[in-house]
């Protein structure tokens, strides 16, 4: 059953190659969007099964690596939060790719197989990577993730920035999967083993410095991953990729596969103080300065993207303080609201071609399909009760406010301030209140039908906040502290109140958060810190290499040929054809044998 | 009297050498070879000599015999050689080098 | 006696070899070389080795030299006029057999063997040439049919060199 399973995700991908070579060679004319029926097809066959099967699934190891004493499987396990992670993926994935089918219908059949063969092969990975028990298959998936992400971002590459904002992505993930390979090849002397469980009872046995560094730097891999602080820089520039991949990469999967990593890791974090607090601290300030500065940013993407960083802060937040639960529970609920958020923005950008929010002012009337879905994904991404953002976030809020002292609280509710400001400016800003104007309710719906069956189906997800938590909290079998009325009303209240104040006095708003919007622009727009560390260090050290090989490495392996070619120059002239030439050189060699002989046998 | 006649064979060897390495006629390289023959003939007689045996004798005598087949075809070859190139110049004869 | 005409023939030889490296025409060198070989039998003879003088004689001069004879007079019309044409690089030529000589006679005068092989030197041994021809026939028999075998290759070779034309 495992085995089928990940032999039904895993085939996606060649199924769609096949599907484009039958469709190159044979068939002319073909409705492009079988391109995402075949994959849709699969991955809701896959979906049942892991819904019909959740519970009595077990766990598929793949040999690998077996060099005699060496021994290092792919093991992928089916435990529920394995299986939660691998539904949501497939879930998002599944609305995606029904949306998709529609929002790339413009462009050409090569483009279509492009498009189809990276999502599946996306897809593919994720869900691998969520299942994947050991830290080598989740390297490999991770680089999958990485690469896809790479192709995806670079979709439209006629477009040169898309093409710049690819390569950066790719080059800054390059950087952390490094550390995540150093870190894990550490591990891997210490436990000689690459599964989670192992490396869990190996880390926690002996948390020496060696294993702090490593956990340091498969931390570094994570924050890439995730855009966090240091890194932040590379994904507000990934949606230069088409929306619907911004909505499954840059938000509901790729960039949470971090999170999902450490939340395998979990049970060694807490052996770890440093990295427990920089995880805890670095989630914090990455929260605070992106929801300030999705305030400042105008383009309706850009501020989807910071807004996601700021959550994936949040979902941080609780790793660093030994309740994994709660950030997956985030991460969970994140994936919902926000990837219905940006299929939503790209529905906008592709009806009226525009990015700005100021642009879009009033476009969409709050009585349509989408206009009452996209202000569900708003309040649930500000975190109105009952929304499906709201429990996570409420749980999150108050298990911090319990533990941490003062100045990380205020740092926090600075945070869901602004998270508030900006969701309350979205929402505010697109959508136009008209009264009594149901009348053309219904009419965009044969035209926009593929848009808003995956844009509805995302809107009752992030709607039925209690069902989502209860299916979360049954699926894990786990519980949280009740949140008692008045710790829900002390958080509800000033959010919806700040919520509100926003949409009366927006201008005052700005003005006065102007002052902060400055200082967290000087900390996010670290561009030109990055481009002069490359200057100064890589491109130096580069070149010093460059030069090292070239000179030195090259020189030793080139020095032995130039002195034999040399040599055999000078050599090629005893060569000379004349016997007479011969003869002299074979005279002189028996005058040095006579004197060999003669040194030899003591004259 | 021993190391007058040993010298002198020396002698006699190092200008067939001297002639061998010289020389352009190829008759005269053949002489040289000839002349370094006689030299080493001189010194096995004369080594010889002081063991009282007739080893060196029979020894030269196919030395001789073969030093008579040598220039047999030396001369074949270089009567040919005449014949086919027209020279009779050592230095000439240069279809090695290419 | 027969030491100083030993040594009158043995400087003999040597000045007519030399003679016969400085001749510039081809036919003199010949002459020398003949001369060379006759004064050499010469030692032979005296030394007390009569029979291979006269063998010396017999195969050189009237084989080899007359060969030699035949091929100049065969290639008369290729000849050179002045000694300086005959040599290519003799300096070279000259140093080389000269620290032959050099490193020879050196090794063979400070050698221990040739030192006490020098003291037992006598011309009183002369082998008969009965007992040589004896060896010949009994412990050098196969040697001696290699050499006859030799000898008919040679002539066969020789006429088959000989018949070849250009362009075969």
């Amino acid at each position: 059953m495992e085995k089928f399973f990940l032999f039904l995700i895993l085939i996606v991908p060649f199924t769609v190659i096949l599907l484009h070579q039958i469709n190159q060679r044979y068939v002319k004319d073909i409705d492009l969007k079988v391109y995402f029926v075949l994959p849709i097809m699969i991955y809701l066959l896959g979906l049942f099964l892991l819904l019909t099967n959740s519970s009595n699934l077990g766990s598929y190891e793949l040999n690998y690596i077996d060099i005699h004493s060496i021994n290092i499987p792919l093991t992928f396990l089916f435990n529920s939060s394995n299986i939660l992670m691998s539904i949501v993926v497939l879930l998002v994935s599944l609305c995606v790719l029904v949306y998709s089918s529609k929002f790339i219908s413009g462009e050409n059949l090569y483009r279509h197989f492009r498009y189809s063969l990276f999502l599946t092969v996306f897809i593919s990975s994720m869900v691998f990577f969520s299942l994947s028990n050991d830290l080598l298959s989740s390297f490999i998936f991770w680089e999958f993730l990485g690469l896809c992400s790479f192709f995806l971002i670079a979709f439209y590459n006629h477009d040169k920035k898309a093409i710049y904002s690819s390569i950066m992505a790719f080059w800054l993930t390059r950087l952390g999967d490094l550390f995540f390979l150093m870190g894990l090849i550490i591990i891997y002397f210490g436990s000689s083993s690459m599964g989670f469980d192992e490396i869990n009872k190996f880390l926690s046995t002996t948390p020496n410095s060696f294993n702090n560094m490593a956990f340091i730097f498969i931390l570094i891999g994570i924050l890439t991953k995730c855009a966090q602080y240091p890194f932040t820089v590379w994904l507000p520039r990934a949606m230069k990729g088409p929306t619907p991949i911004s909505a499954l990469i840059h938000s509901a999967t790729m960039v949470v596969a971090g999170i999902l990593l450490l939340y395998k890791m979990s049970p060694s974090i807490s052996f770890f103080p440093f990295v427990q607090d920089s995880i805890l601290y670095i989630g914090l300030i990455t929260s605070l300065l992106c929801a300030i500065y999705a305030l400042y940013e105008d383009d309706l993407k850009a501020v989807l993207a910071y807004s996601t960083l700021s959550h994936i802060g949040f979902m941080m937040i609780p790793l660093g303080q030994n309740s994994q639960n709660l950030g997956f529970f985030h991460l969970y609920s994140h994936s919902f609201f926000k990837s219905l958020l940006f299929l939503i923005a790209g529905y906008l950008i592709i009806k009226y071609n525009e990015n700005s929010i100021k642009k879009l002012k009033n476009k969409l009337t709050l009585f349509s399909p989408v206009g009452i879905i996209f202000t569900i994904g708003c309040l649930s991404l500000a975190g109105i009760f009952p929304l499906t953002g709201s429990f996570s976030k409420e749980h999150i809020i108050i298990n911090f406010l319990n533990v941490e002292g003062y100045i990380p609280s205020v740092i926090l509710i600075i945070s869901i301030i602004f998270t508030c400001l900006y969701s309350s400016k979205l929402l505010f800003n697109v959508i136009k209140i008209e009264k009594n104007n149901f009348s053309n309710f219904f009419n965009s719906f044969n035209n926009e039908l593929l848009y808003l069956v995956p844009i509805t189906f995302l809107g009752i997800l992030s709607l039925l906040g209690f069902f989502s938590q209860n299916f979360y909290l049954n699926f894990l079998n786990i519980s949280f502290e009740e949140i008692t009325i008045i710790q829900l009303l002390s958080i509800q209240l000033p959010i919806i109140f700040i919520f509100i104040l926003n949409y009366f006095y927006e201008e005052k708003i700005k003005i006065i958060t102007n002052d902060i919007i400055q200082i967290s622009k000087y900390f996010i727009e670290i561009e030109n810190i990055y481009r002069t560390l490359y200057r100064n260090i890589f491109v130096q050290f580069g070149k010093f290499i460059g030069w090292f090989d070239r000179n030195i490495i090259d020189g030793i392996i080139n020095l032995p040929p130039y002195f034999i070619v040399n040599l055999s120059s000078y050599f090629q002239k005893v060569q000379n054809g004349f016997i007479r030439g011969y003869a002299s050189k074979f005279i002189i060699i028996i005058i040095f044998v006579i004197i060999i002989l003669g040194i030899s046998y003591n004259i | 009297m021993f190391w007058i006649l040993i010298f002198s064979a020396l002698l006699i060897s190092s200008l067939g050498l001297f002639m061998l390495l010289s020389k352009k006629h190829i008759l005269s390289i053949l002489i040289g070879i000839e002349l370094i023959l006689n030299g080493i003939n001189l010194i096995f007689i004369v080594v010889a000599k002081t063991q009282s045996s007739f080893l060196a004798d029979i020894m030269i005598m196919f030395i001789l015999v073969i030093t008579a087949c040598e220039v047999a075809i030396g001369l074949a070859i270089f009567i040919l050689n005449q014949r086919l190139n027209k020279t009779i110049d050592i230095g000439e004869l240069d279809s090695l080098r290419d | 006696m027969l030491t100083s005409l030993t040594v009158i023939f043995s400087i003999l030889s040597v000045i007519s070899a030399i003679m016969c490296a400085l001749s510039s025409k081809i036919i003199r060198t010949t002459f020398f070389f003949g001369v060379t070989l006759f004064l050499i039998s010469f030692v032979f003879i005296t030394i007390g080795s009569t029979m291979l003088g006269i063998i010396q004689i017999l195969l050189y001069t009237g084989g080899t030299l007359i060969l030699f004879l035949f091929a100049v007079i065969l290639t008369a019309d290729w000849d050179y006029n002045e000694l300086s044409q005959t040599f290519s690089s003799p300096i070279k030529a000259l140093i080389i057999s000269f620290v032959f000589f050099l490193v020879s006679s050196y090794v063979l005068t400070k050698s221990k063997t040739m030192q006490e092989l020098s003291e037992r030197f006598s011309w009183e041994f002369v082998p008969s040439s009965e007992s040589i021809s004896t060896s010949l026939f009994t412990d050098w028999y196969p040697l001696l049919e290699i050499a006859s075998i030799l000898l008919l290759g040679t002539i066969i070779g020789c006429l088959v060199l000989l018949k070849l034309r250009k362009g075969e």
